[in-house]
């Protein structure tokens, strides 16, 4: 699957993330930025959340970037899955 | 019975005076001014009223004020929150803030960085791709290390000037140090202009092994500086002391910078005060400025 813009979702109100999603051309692949307050203990599960959730929607080249405030693993997938769907274009912003 | 007080988070039409001036008013009475060169603006309503907005200008989120009855109930991360992501949606990743030390909490607790924080000043802070210590990683990169203390050369230029005719002097003056670094004044209005600077000047010093060139980005001694906290000597002043700051805290230490050439007419335009207080203020880092 293939973003087709620029997409968000969540806030950064404490317990969520925010989610920025940028296209890339294809052959760029994937790159993640990740701030967190909590990015010691939380960092890389995180990351791993977030590849894991990108590679089951099958994206190849994608720019995300995402500002945690503490959000427990549900609603990193949730805001994450959101974001993309809004990118590829299947939900209404 | 109270009926829930219904607030909207809106985007300001800035086209329209009339809206214009309301956000201009609500950001008076809190002893602040409307930058002109503000590109987006948030506001939190209920029903005409503004309780709280937020700006920003090229990668700078200014004018950020919430309603002294209205803190602590989440606006400001909403504020922050609708002004990053249209940051994104324009291409930008990297935030800037310039604030009163007293708030530099909160953005803190958003996920900003603190780069410098002048108590009770001023406060800079960054959020997002970039950073001040990426940059200082960059600026190491080009040097190798070494026990000796060394006292090394920075060369201050503009990215609009004609850089020739001081290849001369710089030369001549990296002769006599270690190592010499030019830094080009990024000029946030042309990003191209100054890439293009750094290219040609990297160019010109290619046959001269001790001299390094780089775009100084939003850390030495940059063109912008908000307006809309403070204005005149107070203004100069901030400025100053923050860009003395990042320079005698970042940028010197990683170098082993002692003087500072400011070549042609880089701080021309900046004002007297401005001129002063950086210079008394890098004197405290042990730096010289020196004129060309």
């Amino acid at each position: 699957m293939i973003l087709n813009h620029s997409s968000k979702a969540g806030s950064l109100e404490s317990n969520d993330l925010l989610v920025l999603l940028t296209p890339l051309k294809a052959g760029n692949g994937i790159q993640i930025e990740i701030n967190s307050i909590v990015k010691k203990q939380f960092g890389n599960r995180i990351m791993d959340i977030t590849r894991e959730v990108i590679n089951s929607m099958n994206i190849k080249d994608i720019k995300v970037i995402i500002q945690d405030r503490g959000a427990l693993d549900c609603t990193i997938k949730a805001r994450l899955e959101t974001a993309i769907k809004r990118g590829i274009g299947e939900v209404n912003k | 019975m109270n009926l829930s007080c219904n607030r909207a988070i809106r985007h300001v039409n800035l086209a329209v005076n009339s809206e214009k001036h309301k956000l201009t008013t609500f950001l008076g009475k809190v002893g602040l001014t409307f930058d002109e060169d503000t590109e987006f603006s948030v506001v939190v309503e209920t029903g005409n009223d503004i309780l709280a907005t937020a700006s920003f200008s090229g990668k700078i989120i200014k004018q950020v004020a919430v309603k002294d009855d209205m803190r602590g109930k989440g606006l400001l991360q909403k504020l922050i929150t609708e002004v990053i992501q249209e940051m994104n949606s324009r291409g930008i990743s990297h935030a800037l803030v310039y604030t009163r030390s007293e708030n530099a909490d909160y953005f803190k607790s958003l996920g900003f960085n603190t780069v410098v924080n002048i108590i009770p000043y001023i406060a800079f802070l960054e959020w997002g791709t970039e950073s001040i210590s990426q940059y200082t990683a960059l600026l190491k990169n080009t040097i190798k290390s070494s026990d000796k203390v060394k006292h090394n050369t920075a060369f201050l230029v503009s990215s609009e000037e004609s850089f020739h005719t001081h290849l001369t002097f710089i030369a001549k003056v990296a002769r006599q140090s270690e190592w010499g670094y030019i830094f080009v004044v990024h000029d946030a209005r042309s990003p191209l202009q100054t890439r293009k600077m750094v290219a040609m000047i990297q160019d010109g010093i290619s046959h001269i092994n001790n001299l390094h060139v780089f775009d100084g980005k939003e850390y030495v001694f940059p063109n912008s500086f908000p307006a809309y906290f403070s204005k005149g000597k107070e203004r100069s002043h901030l400025w100053a002391l923050v860009d003395a700051e990042l320079f005698g805290k970042y940028v010197a230490p990683t170098l082993q910078i002692r003087s500072l050439y400011i070549v042609d007419s880089t701080f021309n335009n900046r004002p007297s005060d401005y001129n002063e207080i950086v210079r008394k203020r890098l004197v405290h880092w042990n730096i010289e400025i020196l004129d060309v």
